[in-house]
């Protein structure tokens, strides 16, 4: 473990300050490691769940120790975080009170809600969390029905090209799951690759909501900063309507936890590079400027709000994330970008988070903080294969109904929450029907929008968890068998 | 099939209103017209109809009052929202209940959090005339707070609209009045235009701006 300096953050704002030693790593900031496996597990009692917890706290010789979000002067070289189902929680014997305070999406798990999106009333022809299809639970291979059920899931980054540890890491979990009785159900490895980005060829993780009580410096991004409450539960984390998402839940088990769900996303590279191939030659674009145009930003990170016409502009890297889509109070004269015709409204980038332009309801109350890594190896439209390879994607938020499901119904999978968008759906996760879905490409010239109608869906659910990521209190109580 | 058409007029004029240009460039290179019959919502436009009973008769005339008093912030929160077409509040004749009468865009859970966000002391002002009311303040326990909604909610048998797929924005949209969305672009760090109705600011008077 490298050497860490502890101490808090003092947010300039009402906000109270985050004693970051009691938050799991990886939430209000990444680790920068290239390498991750995930490790998803069953108890076979209480007893053995907890035992395995107590390791993992204090972490053993071999086995780093759950990871706080301290900051480091040195960056360790491995990184162990967990995260718990309801199955688990319920699994370590917790009390039905303190069972029933748990948030209903959490309880009820993901495979369920995505169920039960679907199934809701049909006047808006939705597709729920848009887990239907070949997405659907039942093709699942981690959190459906046909599956195990999964209690703990744990996670390791390392960074295998300069310290690799994973193996050893590894060797040494398993020997502690074998004697706490702790069954293994599956592993799944992800890598970053060196130009950071992700299998669609874009780079990723540029913008992340800047939370007050977040380690280090927040970067200014023409954006509020999000308020802890928004990620972090706890009596005094005010949200952003003014309340918090702790609940009923007793301080001993939710104070500095938050919700993560753990999402294998399979990604069609091939039909991604096919559709912009095809559409460029079609709408007399470069397929380059129609990947752009699907995400709301070139390849290389610059965003289409910035620079709609070349990807080559520098830049500052600090700069890739400061802009708006409209004039806004703070910015009155920044371009407003009303039509689209800079980044359109359907653009992926734009519908999950639209900033300043116009949306239905408020815009800035929906945000989830994404650490995905790519897993298979990257692909060569050369040499076309068929190798699975997608994200394996972990997005936190304090709560999952109004956060990570809101933003997949409805600004993802509905058509009515902006302007420009009726009859499409997120270009890039979102769902798409099999005789091909719309996407609508306004260009700067005479020709106005463009209409494709022949978009395939390009990310599909290979499985889902919602997950309790305890603070280290939490963690202890768990360990400890109360609560 | 004449109902579509009209609303693709509608749509057709709000796109031309909307982008300033002539229709024709909206036509694309394939012949598709993007209007609002292709919509995957075909009606986007949901009805609450909310029968409050009272604790007691009696105050009812101090509930009105309030709700005059609020009217100011109620009109300034939705109009930064641009999913509520209209809400009224209607005494029953025996002032054992309250009804609230809403037509709105979406679905109620989807964004009864942004309505507790911007209106959630208003609403616990008003909820501690109900009878039974759901845990206050309401932005600590939403959930229980949209239990008591659905509870309380009287379904429409059907629900009529002029324009179904049209949504508030649409219409604000297309009536030019986009500066609007600014007005909810806070955080806890952001000096806020809409301060002098913010949930927790003193009461303004009545029939002040």
């Amino acid at each position: 473990m490298g050497t860490r300096s502890t101490g808090t953050a003092t947010a300039t704002t009402t906000d109270p300050a985050v004693d970051h030693d009691h938050v799991q790593g990886n939430i209000l900031r990444g680790y920068r490691l290239g390498d991750v496996r995930y490790f998803t597990l069953a108890f076979t009692n209480a007893a053995g769940g907890r035992s395995l917890l107590k390791t993992l706290i204090t972490g053993t010789p071999e086995i780093p120790a759950v990871e706080t979000a301290s900051e480091w002067s040195v960056r360790p070289t491995a990184c162990l975080n967990v995260g718990l189902t309801y199955d688990g929680v319920r699994a370590l014997g917790l009390p039905d009170a303190t069972l029933a305070a748990f948030p209903e999406a959490f309880r009820s798990g993901s495979a369920q809600r995505s169920k039960e999106s679907v199934d809701e009333p049909e006047m808006w022809r939705g597709v729920g969390l848009g887990d239907i299809d070949d997405s659907a639970p039942e093709h699942w291979i981690v959190g459906g029905p046909n599956n195990g059920t999964v209690h703990l899931v744990v996670s390791v980054f390392t960074d295998e090209a300069t310290t690799p540890r994973r193996d050893d890491v590894t060797v040494a979990l398993r020997a502690a799951f074998a004697a706490d009785g702790v069954t293994e159900l599956s592993t799944h490895d992800g890598h970053t690759f060196p130009h950071g980005g992700i299998h669609f060829g874009y780079r990723d993780g540029i913008s992340q909501p800047q939370v007050t009580g977040r380690p280090g410096p927040r970067k200014k991004d023409m954006q509020p900063w999000t308020r802890t409450g928004d990620f972090l539960l706890g009596r005094d984390y005010k949200n952003i309507y003014g309340g918090n998402f702790l609940g009923d839940l007793p301080p001993a088990i939710g104070d500095n936890g938050t919700y993560m769900v753990f999402r294998i996303l399979r990604q069609d590279v091939q039909a991604f590079h096919d559709f912009t191939v095809r559409t460029g030659a079609r709408f007399d674009m470069d397929p380059e400027l129609v990947a752009a145009k699907m995400l709301g930003r070139w390849p290389n990170g610059v965003p289409l709000a910035i620079s709609p016409d070349d990807p080559d502009v520098r830049i500052k890297p600090k700069n890739l994330n400061r802009f708006d889509h409209a004039a806004t109070v703070n910015h009155p004269t920044n371009f407003d970008d009303a039509d689209g015709l800079r980044c359109p409204f359907g653009a992926h980038m734009r519908r999950m988070n639209p900033r300043g332009g116009p949306v239905i309801g408020m815009q800035h109350n929906h945000r989830i903080i994404r650490r995905g890594v790519p897993y298979g190896p990257e692909f060569d439209p050369k040499k076309p294969d068929d190798i699975e390879r997608g994200l394996l994607g972990a997005f936190f938020c304090g709560d999952l109904a109004n956060q990570f499901e809101f933003l997949m119904k409805v600004w993802c999978n509905l058509d009515f929450s902006a302007p420009m968008l009726r009859g499409t759906r997120d270009p890039i996760i979102g769902y798409q029907p099999p005789s091909g879905g719309r996407f609508k490409l306004p260009t700067r010239d005479t020709r106005g929008v463009e209409v494709t109608n022949d978009l395939p869906r390009l990310v599909h659910t290979r499985g889902s968890l919602y997950l309790f990521v305890p603070g280290i209190g939490g963690l202890r109580t768990l360990a400890q068998g109360s609560g | 099939v004449a109902h579509r058409s009209i609303v693709d007029s509608i749509g057709a004029g709000m796109e031309h209103h909307r982008m300033l240009r002539p229709r024709e460039q909206y036509v694309t290179r394939s012949g598709a017209w993007d209007g609002y019959s292709d919509s995957i919502a075909p009606q986007v436009q949901n009805a609450l109809n909310l029968n409050l009973p009272l604790k007691s008769r009696a105050q009812m005339p101090d509930l009105l009052a309030t709700i005059a008093h609020l009217q100011p912030r109620f009109t300034a929160a939705v109009l930064g929202l641009r999913s509520l077409h209209f809400a009224r509040f209607l005494p029953t004749v025996d002032f054992a209940n309250l009804l609230v009468i809403t037509a709105f865009d979406g679905d109620v859970e989807s964004y009864l959090m942004d309505f507790i966000g911007t209106l959630g002391d208003e609403f616990n002002a008003l909820l501690r005339f109900m009878k039974d009311p759901p845990r206050l303040p309401v932005q600590d326990y939403p959930d229980e707070f949209a239990v008591w909604v659905k509870n309380h909610d009287t379904a429409a048998a059907s629900v009529i609209s002029a324009y179904p797929p049209l949504s508030v924005l649409d219409i604000l949209y297309a009536s030019g009045m986009r500066g609007n969305t600014i007005s909810h672009q806070r955080g806890p760090h952001l000096p806020n235009p809409a301060d002098a109705w913010k949930p927790g600011n003193p009461v303004p008077a009545k029939g002040s701006p």
